[in-house]
């Protein structure tokens, strides 16, 4: 079996070969692994790896991906083709939009319909677990909505300020 | 003893007041807001009530609706936890006015000691050292300046007011002074309503080493031995312990004796911490007292064995300590790390959210005051913190090594966590040195990255997961509402206004 997974920024290919009883070979790069696993209850993983300390791993499957919890280290590894899917989907991601980081909720808002931004401008102020975020125009152009009120609570991808590029392109 | 009483907080602090209270037969009164209806510290209370919606005014920090509360539940007393309105002079009063028991330091000892220019002159008044600088705000520009020349720079502006870095700055030179001091005071007014400003020296490498203190309503005061608490971020403190590597048997007593003469000076009653700034050579200075119980406190029960909230409690029953300072025992060694819903490889970028898996680590000499479970939903409104994992053991080293043990025991899965951050913290060369001053982080931490010789392990457990675990198989996720995730949108935003 063939995967290809993201960790963070770095993908990597993984070939996987299941055997007889839980046992497997597998390969990333220049790095294989052989051994035996089990799930011993939900969530849990058990690796005897070959020549090597035994692997215990908790999982948990999100819509974003695999959480993975190994040697005392999270990561969340995700399906890499699938994660380009999606992001082409949605047209390259959030990063060209202002929507906040994380969860949020608005405590300050400064831009108005028909305002002209140039890049960088303060558009939002979001506030999450007593942290305060300033949301700024991902290029220059002007105003054409504004989504959100202060006190409304805001998510990633919620578009809370629709900007029209300026002709010029001045966006770096 | 009380019979019941009512705590005015939530999350892991309140749910370890509440495990106390339940060894003490007092039973318990938790408050809440709608998002925090399936909150940990609702499920252990002996009952619970709704403040109502979730913005902190609306529920945590509604001094009227909590003491209604109280009243309505027949509580006899109010924990405020830290945070909210623990330090609120005007929640302890209207607690007092309304006929219960407010169980911390009276609302007069409070005000003075929130008023940093009024605690400064108190200390002194006390014998207390406090760091060179002014004992009263100005903001006078001549005056500032001549006060400038006489404290010497580099020096520090500092809020009145307030704390946690809002409206301090650091001054290096004479013509820097102006413009710095109109920054300062406008932060301070936005942040605190006050625009107070003084100055003080700024000093260069200091630990942050504080005392806690136990004060009956009769008069005895103890200390409990100090806490080394310098490995911080923005100002917030994530990694503390006690013994602090820096003290030696006659510092710890000059300085535990400055501590109680701090909580003499003041009128202390019940638990409390006097912080202090240690430089290099030995020399120390009040920086503030905490008016309340602190998060690091764990570590502090761990070394004496003394069970700091049921010492709380007998103190606002006016029950008088039943030890005196020869009786206060020190073993071993304790470390405290925070685990907060944050980022580190991002700033420390808060991460709300569910937790989609928890195991709590557990073992010799491992303690995990905790506010969360599998299932739950961390909310955005309040302060990130999800529990405190504490270790004792025998030595310094041992406490490290359990430390490292039991951070990779704790499994928190769907938020990110610092976990592996702080495990390279405590076993990075200064750290097991001793060499921890306040700016540990800055110095040694700014470009930390997780370590990427764990990745392919983690790639083959994804592929194990899909093989043994097909019921719960990532595939599923393709149908359900696509949320991006943060890093997915990270794009144009930054800290701050």
């Amino acid at each position: 079996m063939q995967y290809k997974l993201k960790i963070g920024e770095s993908i990597a290919d993984l070939e996987f070969t299941p055997e007889e009883k839980g046992r497997f070979t597998a390969r990333v790069g220049e790095e294989t692994f052989a051994g035996q696993a089990h799930a011993p209850q939900p969530h849990r993983l058990h690796v005897q790896l070959d020549g090597a300390p035994a692997l215990d791993v908790y999982t948990a499957p999100s819509a974003e991906g695999l959480w993975v919890w190994t040697q005392g280290r999270a990561r969340l590894v995700q399906d890499a083709e699938r994660t380009e899917r999606r992001t082409s989907r949605r047209g390259g991601g959030g990063a060209k939009e202002v929507t906040p980081p994380t969860p949020a909720t608005v405590v300050a808002l400064t831009a108005e319909v028909g305002q002209r931004v140039a890049k960088g401008d303060a558009l939002v102020v979001v506030s999450a677990m007593k942290m305060e975020f300033t949301l700024t125009a991902p290029y220059a152009g002007e105003v054409t909505a504004v989504n959100t009120k202060v006190g409304e609570k805001a998510n990633p991808g919620d578009i809370l300020v629709e900007i029209a590029p300026a002709e010029e392109q001045s966006d770096g | 003893m009380f019979e019941k009483i009512l705590i005015a907080n939530r999350g892991e602090i309140a749910v370890r007041i509440m495990r106390t209270a339940r060894e003490m037969g007092v039973r318990t009164v938790a408050v809440y807001s709608t998002v925090d209806a399936q909150a940990l510290h609702v499920l252990t209370a002996d009952e619970a009530v709704c403040l109502g919606d979730p913005e902190p005014a609306q529920s945590y920090l509604h001094s009227e609706k909590i003491i209604a509360a109280a009243k309505q539940t027949g509580a006899k007393a109010v924990h405020p936890g830290y945070g909210f309105l623990a330090e609120n002079p005007a929640f302890a009063q209207a607690v007092v006015d309304a006929g219960l028991t407010f169980i911390g330091p009276p609302a007069s000892v409070m005000a003075q000691l929130g008023d940093k220019t009024q605690a400064r002159r108190l200390m002194q008044s006390g014998g207390v050292p406090i760091i060179p600088g002014m004992t009263s705000a100005d903001d006078d520009p001549a005056r500032l300046a001549e006060a400038a020349e006489e404290i010497g720079y580099p020096l520090l502006i500092k809020a009145a007011a307030g704390g946690g870095g809002k409206g301090m700055r650091v001054v290096q030179a004479p013509g820097e002074l102006a413009a710095a001091a109109k920054q300062a005071a406008s932060e301070a007014k936005s942040a605190f309503g006050d625009g107070a400003i003084y100055l003080e020296k700024f000093l260069a490498k200091p630990r942050h080493v504080e005392f806690q203190i136990l004060a009956d309503a009769h008069g005895n005061v103890v200390h409990l031995y100090e806490r080394e608490c310098s490995i911080q971020r923005r100002h917030q403190k994530i990694v503390e312990e006690t013994p602090s590597p820096a003290l030696d048997d006659a510092l710890r007593a000059r300085m535990g004796e400055a501590a109680v003469a701090a909580a003499k000076a003041a009128g202390y009653v019940n638990a409390g911490t006097v912080e202090f700034l240690l430089n290099g050579d030995g020399e120390f200075y009040f920086l503030e007292v905490n008016t309340r119980l602190q998060v690091e406190h764990p570590i502090t029960e761990a070394i004496t064995g003394l069970d700091l909230v049921r010492q709380q409690l007998h103190i606002a029953a006016g029950e008088p300590l039943s030890f005196t300072q020869d009786d206060i025992p020190r073993r071993g060694h304790a470390i405290e790390c925070r685990i907060y819903a944050e980022d580190p490889e991002n700033n420390f970028l808060p991460s709300p959210g569910k937790i989609l898996f928890h195991r709590e680590p557990t073992g010799p000499g491992v303690r995990l005051d905790n506010g969360v479970y599998t299932g739950f939903e961390v909310p955005v409104q309040y302060d990130p913190i999800l529990g405190k994992l504490v270790t004792w053991a025998e030595d310094r080293p041992a406490a490290i090594a359990r430390m490292t043990r039991a951070l990779s025991e704790c499994v928190i899965l769907g938020v990110k966590t610092p976990i592996e951050y702080l495990r390279a913290v405590i076993n990075a060369p200064a750290f097991v040195a001793g060499e921890t001053y306040t700016d540990f982080l800055a110095e040694h931490f700014a470009d930390w990255r997780p370590d990427v010789d764990a990745d392919n392990a983690a790639r083959l457990a994804y592929a194990l997961h899909e093989t043994l675990a097909p019921a719960a198989a990532i595939t599923t996720g393709e149908t359900r509402r696509e949320a991006p995730s943060p890093w997915q949108t990270l794009g144009h935003w930054h800290l701050g206004k």
